[in-house]
């Protein structure tokens, strides 16, 4: 695949990858994240017999946000301990009000997939077997994501928007 | 109302209303990280084939035990004495791996709760196909709101219900009040399930009553606060002298086989949305990276793949499980004894105990590093230092992370049983009062806790706490 053929796949996929970056890595480091996944999308083997770009561009920038919050584990801890600042908080450096950072805060709980489940199921409201696909996962590996995302944000988000 | 379906996409817009716009294809292309990133990869070449490699080995694994002993199985059987338990391991590795540590600390309960306070109970029906697993806990105070979106039908003031639906399948979760009990339940199923959560019930011991008549049995229950009799965790992956030793590793295969006092069913462990094969006659729950399964009627194995980007088969994992063997107590010593032999100490250094002095030694490097301990006269015992998302997950919440950093190493001798850590700024204390004696060994802290105290625990000013078992052998 040339190019001209991966631009032409980014261009039809880019507001997912971007809206999976900034959820995933936050509004400053999402491009970064986006860039770096089709990066290591197009560079892989399998790019050429892919057969579902869109959805392989997805799945790579998900375990990348999975390997990156991995292996800078013991960095951010560091960081977190001499700025006492949460280590997941990906939203630091966007200006917000209380409430939003309530939200912010209750969705950098989520794991990676998690996160992309949500986004997914919610935001683009696709069923729960398109979703699998999209991740290339089985259904009932989402239906778990979804139910241990869902059970975590209960925990996390404002009750209503009104106490908001 | 708002449901909690409404919080989450209120959420999801909150964050990326504000969001900057898309990079454009011209931006990406011109993109000095893709410049670089994509110069650094090029220049690497050889190294990530040899990382690629290393990382798909785990799914090679099976299949290279599959082949080398395709009709080798031998099942376990517990006896009384633990002296002459026999233990499940892998009979081959791939090339390149060995066994990173062994873990027999003891057994925590099923759950977080006491006896009596609450229980889990799975049941399932034949046709159509479902399973129902449902979570019961004593309510503590009267302030609990369920938090699920769809208001159900139950009596008064009893919760709500939600449900997730898709094309082929349906999943629905429920919680709700009952009895002084909190009921939490998700199941699967192909039909409108709601009348499930009408049908429950729950008695003094918080054990989940459901009506037969709707077509359901159960599969098995388990009270809260039981622990299990054994259990032990085998961790494989790529040897460091495959790895780099500033990467964590890229994937582990870890192997738990646990012992029951009662008959253990894979369809009650394993959940209640695991896809059930039959292997050669027995139900086994198989997963894109792991499988459960109960080789003799009180024990259960799982394998898993831990941080795995290669997913595995059904066949796979078949393979893998039919190629694990079981060894008796002496060769499963001799295979403990051999962990980390070969590999360079980075540090040694002497601790003085008042039950004599012992030899700290760290071995290896960076994240992949075991710390051992060797008293006199007596074969050294190594212990991998593990990261706390190697093998619990890395679904943790971060901020527990940042307490644990790097977990605390156990390893037991005769009367005493060592906890070793490296001393971090604002960690919370251990319960000290348990320790019998505490000393450094260069940049670590050892704790010696005698063999009669089952765990200690450190808890953090917001009453976060973390336990420590005490290992078994």
């Amino acid at each position: 695949m040339d190019q001209q053929e991966w631009a032409a796949v980014y261009d039809a996929h880019a507001e997912r990858l971007h809206h999976l970056g900034v959820l995933l890595a936050g509004p400053a480091d999402a491009h970064d994240l986006v860039a770096d996944a089709v990066l290591r999308a197009i560079g892989s083997r399998q790019w050429p017999t892919v057969e579902s770009p869109g959805a392989y561009l997805a799945q790579t920038l998900v375990q990348l946000a999975e390997d990156g919050r991995r292996r800078s584990t013991r960095r951010r801890l560091r960081e977190a301990r001499s700025a006492r600042l949460s280590p997941v908080d990906r939203f630091s450096s966007a200006p917000d009000t209380e409430a939003a950072l309530v939200v912010r805060r209750a969705l950098s709980t989520l794991s990676p997939t998690q996160m992309a489940v949500v986004y997914l199921h919610y935001w683009e409201d696709l069923t729960l077997d398109r979703v699998a696909t999209e991740l290339g996962v089985t259904p009932g590996t989402i239906r778990k994501q979804l139910d241990r995302a869902k059970r975590r944000l209960r925990t996390q988000l404002p009750q209503s928007p009104e106490e908001d | 109302m708002p449901t909690l379906d409404d919080h989450i996409r209120s959420a999801l817009t909150t964050v990326l209303a504000d969001a900057p716009a898309p990079l454009t294809t011209a931006e990406l292309i011109d993109r000095p990280t893709l410049i670089d990133l994509r110069t650094a990869i090029t220049d690497d070449r050889p190294h990530r084939r040899t990382w690629l490699v290393a990382v798909n080995l785990a799914a090679a694994a099976a299949l290279l035990v599959a082949i080398i002993v395709p009709t080798r199985r031998s099942e376990p059987q517990p006896t009384g004495s633990d002296d002459n338990a026999s233990y499940l391991v892998p009979d081959s590795l791939p090339k390149g791996w060995v066994l990173l540590d062994v873990d027999e600390s003891l057994p925590t309960a099923t759950a977080i709760g006491l006896p009596g306070q609450g229980a889990r109970v799975v049941f399932e029906r034949a046709d159509p196909p479902a399973r129902f697993e449902v979570s019961t806990v004593r309510q503590a105070r009267g302030s609990y709101e369920p938090a699920n979106s769809r208001p159900l039908s139950l009596r008064d003031g009893e919760g709500s219900f939600d449900s997730v639906s898709s094309t082929d399948h349906k999943g629905w979760t429920f919680d709700f009040v009952r009895d002084g009990f909190v009921v939490s339940g998700q199941g699967w199923g192909e039909d409108d399930l709601a009348f499930m959560a009408e049908t429950i019930s729950v008695d003094d011991a918080g054990v989940v009553q459901f009506d037969p008549a709707t077509g359901f049995t159960e599969v098995g229950r388990r009270l809260l606060g039981v622990a299990p009799l054994t259990r032990y965790h085998l961790r494989y992956g790529p040897s460091p002298t495959v790895l780099p030793p500033r990467e964590p590793l890229a994937e582990v295969l870890l192997i738990t086989v646990t012992r029951w006092a009662d008959n253990v069913d894979p369809r009650f462990e394993a959940g209640a949305f695991d896809a059930m094969t039959l292997v050669d006659g027995r139900v086994a729950a198989l997963s894109e990276r792991g499988a459960t399964w109960s080789p003799a009627p009180t024990v259960l194995a799982q394998v898993d793949f831990i941080d795995s980007d290669a997913r595995t088969d059904a066949e796979t994992m078949v393979d893998l499980m039919n190629s694990l063997v079981t060894i008796d107590r002496p060769a499963f010593d001799d295979l403990i004894a051999g962990i980390a032999a070969g590999v360079s100490a980075s540090g040694s250094w002497p601790v003085p105990l008042p039950a004599g002095p012992v030899r700290l030694d760290r071995i290896g490097r960076g994240m992949q590093a075991w710390l051992c301990i060797t008293p006199p006269s007596v074969p050294r015992r190594c212990r991998f230092v593990s990261f706390g998302y190697l093998g619990t997950g890395w679904t943790e919440r971060a901020d527990d992370i940042e307490i644990l950093e790097s977990d605390p190493v156990v390893i037991a001798f005769a009367d005493y049983w060592y906890l070793i850590d490296q001393p971090v700024d604002g960690q919370p204390p251990y319960n000290v009062a348990a320790v019998g004696a505490r000393t450094t060994g260069g940049p670590f802290r050892v704790f010696v806790v005698p063999s009669t105290q089952d765990s200690i625990e450190r808890r953090d000013s917001d009453g976060y706490s973390y336990t420590v078992n005490r290992p078994t052998r």
